[in-house]
């Protein structure tokens, strides 16, 4: 079902508009993607090479889309020098930082660099690090987390310019059980008041924190809608262990 | 792990406000924290160099102190390059987003640290420099003609230039080896400047040596400046501005700097050149017959250069030579005064007594050595003999030291009659 040909009741907080992005050399990463992501989590699914890294990266402005256009009706958050509110926050796929800042110095220098103002720098610093459960941890150096606590640390840097809209590129990847399970914690939390956009492989993270589903298949949708409306796609099906699995093996399965 | 409360975490807003800005953050966490250290080293050694004999005027002391950067600048760079491959490999370029704002604040503000704290390192190798010159000079300025830090300007300039490249070329190619082939390079260039022609810009701080000394050369500063000031500039706003106006704005800048430059260059010749030295040298003497003469700049050391030359003119008399009346410092090839005789730039008595007597024997033969118009060897052995007799110190062969040695005044009269058979 492609969601966007629908009305919503809601206004969306980011519109896919036919956006079409063609790399260098012909290969089409997207075709004409249309979505519109109510407030709420929204896991981005797909296999490898769907285009979902293509899209995050259009939606953060790290690429231009060939046609189409990416709109955040309601505007995306974020406090820059002036007090207005720009940008959004990105924990991208590779996030990391030399390893000899420590926590709060990363926190309280990406203020900076997002344009917090100087007044509030020290307040943001000290509100994303306890945002992140890293409070016992502000003075230790990034070399010394674990994986699942850097990635935490990373994710101060996305959370300092307090962004309406959120997006996390595949955020527990490489994760142990108990470090996944703490960081969707997180997330949770983080989305009661945000838009969260969520690239994953892991239908866990979906299940647990997903209000909307969107699924991308070469470079096209193949599912854009609520979860509840996802679920219902994997009964009858017998492969994969829970109905999310279910279904989205069937809509990629129907698909081809 | 337990979620952390507020109760466990009370301090976190007082220690952040503690961090003391993004400066001190930036600083400590710069690459020019880590260069420090080695630039101290070489500046030390710099410093420790050559029995200090860099340090007898103020210009020339500068000049030795901005000579530290030949090795520190391409280290300058080489370090600014390992910071940008580090990030790069980390993944700051993705974590820093799109906003052009925030990458010129970042890239900025990393410039800056790594070269402030590497200007730190180079001033405090000049601060050691000039700690020498005065302590060689009572603690005084008074000798010093022109105590300007003008020519420091310079070498200040080549710091910013060399970090802002070597950041630059280390964010665009952020392999492992790229620090190394950006220092490499940077010794490539300078060595390339110099076999071409181009030791002006080589050279790191605002002075030029000329007949009479260091002196401090205003174009010469400004033309460092302008070159070096306009790459740090052109490196750092590419940096933040890989695309759009900023090409434009480094193409227009880079014409600019070529009109500067030539518009420098031609005062250049001017500033450099030194029509008449002997003229505008102030001399200070001492004795009578001869009168021992120094250039203001060297008056302190007008009594050793005194010992060193009075028994060698002294001595020429001995031989049936008048007595110069004056001997004064050698300031050009040419003669500066009627009857005097010119000698060794400098003269210490330890390490110039010999040339200051070949000077002398020269003037007292009244032969131009390049010029003879008889045996060039049999010439010049007969002056290492003359010298020798007159010094004690004898530089020839065995045989010729036992003739030396047994040589009495007939005899040396004989060899600089010999000398003088020149003409």
């Amino acid at each position: 079902m492609d969601a966007s040909d629908e009305p919503r009741a809601v206004t969306p907080r980011v519109v896919v508009d036919r956006v079409t992005h063609r790399y260098r050399g012909g290969t089409v990463a997207l075709d004409d993607v249309k979505a519109q992501w109510p407030h709420g989590t929204i896991a981005l699914l797909g296999p490898n090479g769907a285009g979902k890294s293509t899209l995050l990266r259009i939606l953060v402005g790290d690429l231009t889309a060939t046609s189409g256009r990416i709109a955040f009706p309601t505007g995306v958050g974020g406090h820059d020098d002036e007090g207005g509110r720009s940008g959004l926050g990105y924990l991208p796929q590779k996030a990391s930082w030399p390893g000899h800042f420590s926590v709060e110095e990363f926190a309280f220098y990406f203020c900076w660099v997002h344009g917090v103002p100087k007044r509030q720098r020290a307040s943001r610093t000290a509100e994303v690090i306890e945002a992140v459960d890293l409070g016992r941890h502000a003075k230790v150096k990034l070399a010394a987390l674990s994986g699942g606590q850097h990635r935490r640390a990373m994710l101060t840097q996305a959370l300092v310019g307090d962004p309406a809209v959120l997006v996390l590129d595949e955020p527990t990847a490489g994760f142990d059980p108990g470090q996944r399970i703490l960081f969707r914690e997180l997330v949770g939390r983080l989305g009661t008041d945000r838009t969260i956009i969520l690239s994953t492989h892991l239908i866990e993270d979906v299940e647990s924190l997903a209000t909307w589903v969107t699924v991308l298949d070469q470079g096209t949708v193949a599912f854009d809608g609520a979860i509840t409306e996802f679920a219902p796609l994997g009964e009858g099906t017998r492969s994969g262990s829970s109905l999310l699995e279910k279904a989205y093996l069937n809509v990629l399965g129907v698909r081809s | 792990m337990t979620p952390v409360t507020a109760a466990d975490t009370p301090d976190i807003r007082q220690r952040t406000t503690g961090l003391g800005g993004v400066w001190r953050v930036a600083l400590r966490r710069s690459a020019g924290l880590y260069v420090l250290p080695l630039m101290l080293v070489l500046e030390a050694i710099n410093a420790l160099s050559r029995d200090r004999d860099w340090a007898t005027e103020f210009s020339g002391t500068l000049n030795w102190s901005g000579s530290a950067l030949i090795l520190a600048a391409p280290l300058i760079a080489g370090a600014a390059a390992a910071e940008s491959v580090t990030l790069r490999r980390h993944g700051a370029a993705e974590l820093l987003g799109v906003p052009q704002a925030r990458r010129q604040r970042f890239h900025a503000m990393r410039v800056a640290a790594t070269a402030l704290w590497c200007t730190l390192g180079h001033l405090l190798g000049t601060g050691l420099c000039l700690g020498f010159y005065l302590a060689d000079h009572g603690w005084s300025l008074a000798q010093a003609p022109d105590p300007t830090l003008v020519p420091v300007l310079p070498s200040l300039a080549l710091i910013w230039t060399a970090t802002a490249l070597g950041s630059l070329v280390g964010w665009a190619r952020p392999e492992m080896l790229t620090p190394l082939l950006v220092a490499a390079g940077f010794y490539a260039v300078w060595l390339l400047l110099v076999l071409n022609g181009g030791e002006h810009l080589a050279m790191t701080s605002g002075t030029a040596a000329t007949p009479i000394g260091f002196r401090v050369r205003s174009s010469l500063i400004a033309w460092q400046v302008i070159w070096f000031g306009s790459l740090a500039f052109a490196g750092t706003v590419w940096h933040v501005r890989p695309r759009g106006p900023a090409r434009t704005a480094i193409a227009s800048m880079t014409v600019l700097l070529v009109l500067g430059s030539g518009s420098v260059l031609w005062s250049l010749d001017s500033d450099v050149s030194e029509p008449d030295p002997g003229a505008r040298a102030r001399w200070i003497c001492q004795g009578e017959r001869p009168q021992v003469c120094v250039t203001s700049e060297f008056a302190a050391q007008l009594s050793s250069f005194d010992q060193a030359v009075r028994p060698v003119a002294i001595a020429l008399a001995r031989l049936g030579k008048d007595a110069p009346l004056r001997v004064e410092q050698r300031i050009d090839q040419q003669y500066q005064t009627p009857r005097a005789m010119p000698v060794a730039l400098t003269a210490r008595r330890d390490t110039e007594l010999q040339q200051v007597t070949y000077n002398a024997l020269l003037w007292a033969s009244g032969c131009d050595d390049t010029k003879l118009d008889l045996d060039t060897e049999a010439w010049l052995n007969t002056e290492i003999k003359l010298a020798g007799w007159l010094t004690g110190e004898y530089a020839g062969d065995a045989a010729g030291a036992e003739e030396v040695r047994t040589a009495g005044p007939e005899q040396a009269r004989r060899w600089l009659d010999q000398m003088r058979s020149c003409s």
